[in-house]
């Protein structure tokens, strides 16, 4: 109805790509591991003494992280390391995610600690607070032969349309 | 040449004023202080709580309050997790051009969607844009009588320029706790996040004042709904009130399209409602050659057809199939007729059948 339809590339922050699952991911470790394709990587570390949770971005960044060793945590728990302080902790890290924004995140299977009961319980925590456990696939435009030789290929090319408005 | 190459002290002097002239790494705010718990107060805890949480998590039923440890999390690590979160997000890039500050104040943003239901700010979550008609309810903390200003602003939603912002709003020289109080420089207008731009920021960021600063220049027309009048940038407001105010507090959150939006355009801004699509990078075609060695013959000469040529043999093909009158029958088990079809024809005949059963390529519908 009364809209323009301009078509521009839109790179306002990559964290807005990602949401859509446009941005490209870091492919070429394709045979090493831990893999690198991911936006964003959960890791859960259960150790002797504490058990972490950690979000990463594929950049490095450490985006969301709970650890049972936090006193803020702590000092609510009877045990720092058993299987209630990883109920816990799955609650608290959840919260934390959704704050932050968070939607899906990658986990990679292919760790020790993998069917343990522990990170089973945080993994639900987080199921159950509505974050997607694994990611979608990359939207990547399929090729399609031909060119456009009447209208417009790339960016800048054809005219500006008529309905211009100067924004007041 | 000598008058026009530098000597090393002159590249190093150089080099300094660069450094010095990016604001990056530098801590606007007040300096970050924990408070410290001693190791016997954290033992008699522990204690404490072996005997009377034994009973619970042998039960396996120990469900400790999120909200008691978020409100104890402020004095120990949140600062520093909301610090972070910021620099991921881009906060203090786009805003304050990498200077940055820890937060010194819990800043609680929630807005009303009924009687009973609020929506909170936190960093980051994802609000719609419906639920920001209203002016949100702010709480923080305060210590006796001082001064403070609340700014809202959208650095991603300006339509003419990259590095401009938005103000949703701007209240000034507010005394303590009460907004209603303070004075009221730019009135708060409703989220508008552009359709196809995906997630929009929208922060708010709370500044301490020192005394009482004279905010002539930042006055805007009351309920402007001049987005020029709106276009403001948060680094060339908070450098010209810097001797007075420091950062202590921020909260973000993110926002995608809706029809309330739509809405905005219409009635308050009074324009059209623009919308933006995604453009994928184009597919690069090198130029054509006449003889291209070891290129396959069909796929070279058809990414160089005209599309309207494509499109138009793949509709003869689908016409061929089509009867105005009878209803459409899908051929049973195509695949196998193909494979039969497709025996003693040229390769690339086959290539190009095979693609139009598969539905791929230009016959993808």
């Amino acid at each position: 109805m009364f809209s323009i339809s301009i078509v521009l590339v839109f790179f306002l922050l990559f964290r807005c790509l990602e949401y859509k699952n446009l941005l490209p991911r870091r492919k070429g470790w394709q045979y090493q591991r831990p893999t690198k394709e991911f936006y964003y990587r959960l890791t859960i570390n259960p150790t002797a003494a504490k058990i972490e949770a950690i979000l990463e971005h594929s950049s490095g960044r450490k985006v969301v992280s709970a650890s049972s060793a936090e006193w803020a945590i702590r000092q609510f728990l009877y045990s720092g390391r058993d299987l209630s302080a990883a109920v816990n902790l799955g609650r608290v890290f959840a919260e934390r995610c959704l704050k932050a924004g968070i939607v899906s995140a990658f986990y990679d299977p292919n760790t020790d600690v993998h069917g343990s009961e522990k990170v089973k319980v945080i993994l639900k925590a987080l199921e159950e607070a509505g974050i997607q456990i694994g990611e979608d696939e990359v939207f990547e435009k399929k090729f399609r032969p031909g060119i456009n030789y009447d209208g417009k290929n790339r960016l800048g090319e054809g005219k500006r349309p008529d309905d211009v408005q100067i924004i007041q | 040449m000598p008058e026009l190459a530098r000597t090393f002290e002159q590249r190093l002097a150089d080099m300094k004023l660069t450094e010095q002239s990016k604001a990056n790494n530098v801590n606007i705010g007040f300096p970050l202080t924990n408070t410290a718990i001693t190791q016997s107060q954290k033992r008699a805890v522990i204690r404490k709580n072996k005997q009377e949480l034994l009973a619970l998590v042998q039960d396996g039923e120990l469900m400790i309050d999120l909200d008691e440890v978020d409100a104890a999390s402020w004095d120990t690590n949140k600062r520093e997790h909301l610090h972070r979160l910021a620099v991921h997000y881009g906060v203090f890039r786009d805003l304050f051009g990498g200077a940055f500050f820890y937060p010194q104040v819990d800043l609680e943003v929630s807005y009303d969607i009924s009687e009973e239901d609020e929506v909170p700010v936190f960093h980051g979550n994802l609000i719609e844009p419906s639920q920001t008609s209203r002016v949100p309810n702010v709480h923080y903390e305060v210590d006796g009588d001082s001064l403070w200003t609340l700014l809202m602003t959208a650095p991603d939603s300006h339509l003419q320029d990259n590095n401009a912002e938005y103000l949703h709003w701007l209240v000034a020289n507010i005394p303590g706790n009460d907004i209603s109080k303070g004075e009221q420089l730019c009135d708060y207008l409703q989220v508008f996040p552009v359709k196809g731009t995906g997630f929009h920021r929208y922060v708010f960021i709370l500044f301490k004042q020192e005394q009482q600063i004279d905010f002539r220049d930042d006055r805007l027309s009351p309920n402007t709904c001049s987005l020029k009048e709106r276009t403001f940038n948060t680094f060339n407001f908070y450098e010209r009130h810097q001797d007075h105010m420091t950062p202590a507090g921020f909260c973000f959150f993110q926002s995608e399209h809706d029809e309330s939006v739509r809405d905005v355009f219409w009635n308050k801004l009074d324009m059209k409602e623009p919308s933006f699509e995604f453009v994928f990078p184009v597919p690069y075609h090198p130029i054509q050659k006449k003889f291209p060695h070891k290129k396959p013959f069909n796929l070279y000469l058809d990414r160089y057809r005209d599309i309207k040529d494509i499109n138009e043999e793949v509709l003869q093909e689908k016409l061929k199939t089509v009867h105005p009158f009878k209803p459409s029958t899908d051929p049973k088990y195509p695949l196998y007729r193909l494979q039969l079809e497709n025996r003693g024809l040229p390769s690339w005949l086959k290539k190009k059948r095979r693609n139009a059963t598969h539905k791929v390529m230009q016959w993808e519908d």
